[in-house]
């Protein structure tokens, strides 16, 4: 089947595959960021049309995610710049209303819910650093590229993200979180 | 002990954390983390982290997407949105044409499918002539990389053919709502500055029909049907350059076999 005037593996076709792609992982990042399904597709959905806008300036030679990502960034911060005034929601209220994940266990799902909410309470340069690279799986060079940051301050980022993190949801009542941690570290 | 070690650092932990270390590196930090336990306790906190945050977020990646974030109906609405104004007079021009009657055709009556088809592209290329005749650039060269994307889409095979050898040049394309779905309007030029026009879209009735001369009022065109793909070819040449001109692009096609 021909597809189109260009069809080669460097094409406008495959940097639409390629676009595609990316879909899912966009509407997870901005989900994890808006805490609310119906504004992150909004969001991703504005980052789709942004992106076929440029798709005629786009510089051949970065990489797709990276370029998709950092348009997603980019609409998010604008948009919260104009909410800025308007009262924030209660993350702790929406993170509980919110499916982000499938139930295994019940223990999981309580785990994950804390978890979320301690996402939340994250400083946002922080949070984003640490969901770019712990959950879409980034590279530095690419989260840096993404949010625009010298890889020095994503590091720097990640490493308070991570330790806050652990700070708030880790600490142990009783036996039990130490040894699930064992378990997970294979 | 050839080469001193190099000192573990934070960054070090961390891209351990992420996997990203290559392999002596990796076994180093690995060592030093067996050494020192606490620091190996937070290290591996982190590492249940990673992954419990990585499960805690995962659903939303792993559900349908949804109709509004369907990358080819994105495109379509774009390819749609962008001639609007232009869609607009070419579906007015296209009325007056249908009421205008059977005026449009020399020679014996086409198939139905072959009127339909060539008054939608000689509306389209009525208006498109006169609004942009002026103009180097082709309204719809933006749109160009992305009807094959739609074409792709909509599971039809459209390609655009390949006129350089009779001197014309692809300047861009549209997709345009039409009768039956949607078509591809392929705008080409010469050196000259003559503008030629391609209309494509699927005919339901399918089949093959040999071409039809077709007369648009001041200039002339051929339209035809190629298993189930209706084509009509416009442009400001005589008439037998217009059938060469359809030859060329129905062997391309034959040759290609779709």
């Amino acid at each position: 089947m021909v597809l189109g005037p260009r069809t080669s593996g460097e094409g406008p076709i495959a940097l639409l595959s390629q676009i595609e792609a990316c879909v899912p992982a966009l509407r997870r990042y901005a989900a994890a960021l808006l805490r609310n399904r119906q504004d992150a597709d909004d969001l991703v959905h504005d980052c789709l049309v942004r992106a076929l806008d440029k798709l005629h300036t786009r510089h051949e030679d970065g990489d797709v995610r990276a370029w998709l990502f950092s348009i997603l960034h980019n609409l998010f911060i604008s948009q919260r710049r104009r909410a800025a005034s308007r009262p924030e929601h209660d993350p702790l209220d929406a993170a509980e209303g919110v499916a982000f994940h499938a139930a295994s266990t019940q223990e999981d799902t309580l785990r994950w819910q804390e978890l979320i909410r301690a996402v939340d309470r994250l400083p946002a340069d922080q949070r984003t650093v640490i969901l770019l690279v712990s959950v879409e799986d980034h590279t530095y060079a690419e989260a840096a590229r993404v949010l625009g940051v010298p890889i020095g301050t994503v590091m720097s980022r990640l490493a308070r993200a991570r330790e806050r993190l652990r700070e708030m949801v880790s600490e142990p009542k009783n036996g039990h979180a130490e040894s699930r941690r064992l378990r997970v570290v294979k | 002990m050839t080469t001193p070690k190099r000192p573990i650092s934070e960054d070090d932990l961390h891209a351990y954390v992420d996997g990203v270390l290559d392999e002596d590196r990796h076994a180093a930090i690995e060592s030093y983390l067996q050494s020192h336990p606490e620091i190996g306790q937070r290290v591996a906190s982190y590492v249940a982290q990673r992954a419990d945050l990585r499960a805690a977020f995962a659903a939303p990646a792993l559900e349908p997407i949804p109709p509004q974030l369907n990358l080819s109906s994105l495109v379509e609405e774009r390819l749609r949105f962008r001639p609007q104004r232009w869609v607009a007079a070419a579906a007015a021009v296209l009325a007056l044409a249908i009421g205008a009657g059977g005026g449009w055709f020399l020679g014996s009556r086409p198939p139905a499918a072959i009127a339909t088809l060539s008054q939608e592209a000689a509306a389209g290329y009525a208006v498109f002539v006169s609004a942009h005749s002026q103009s180097d650039a082709s309204p719809f060269r933006e749109a160009d990389a992305l009807v094959g994307w739609v074409a792709h889409g909509v599971g039809r095979s459209v390609k655009a053919p390949d006129l350089a050898k009779a001197g014309y040049r692809l300047l861009g394309a549209a997709l345009v709502p039409a009768a039956h779905g949607s078509a591809a309007m392929l705008h080409y030029r010469n050196a000259h500055g003559t503008s030629l026009v391609i209309y494509i879209r699927p005919v339901p009735a399918g089949g093959t029909t040999p071409l039809e001369a077709i007369d648009i009022g001041t200039i002339d065109g051929c339209a035809w049907i190629d298993r189930g793909l209706g084509y009509s070819l416009i442009a400001a040449e005589p008439y037998g350059r217009l059938v060469d001109l359809s030859q060329q692009v129905r062997e391309e096609s034959a040759a290609r076999g779709s």
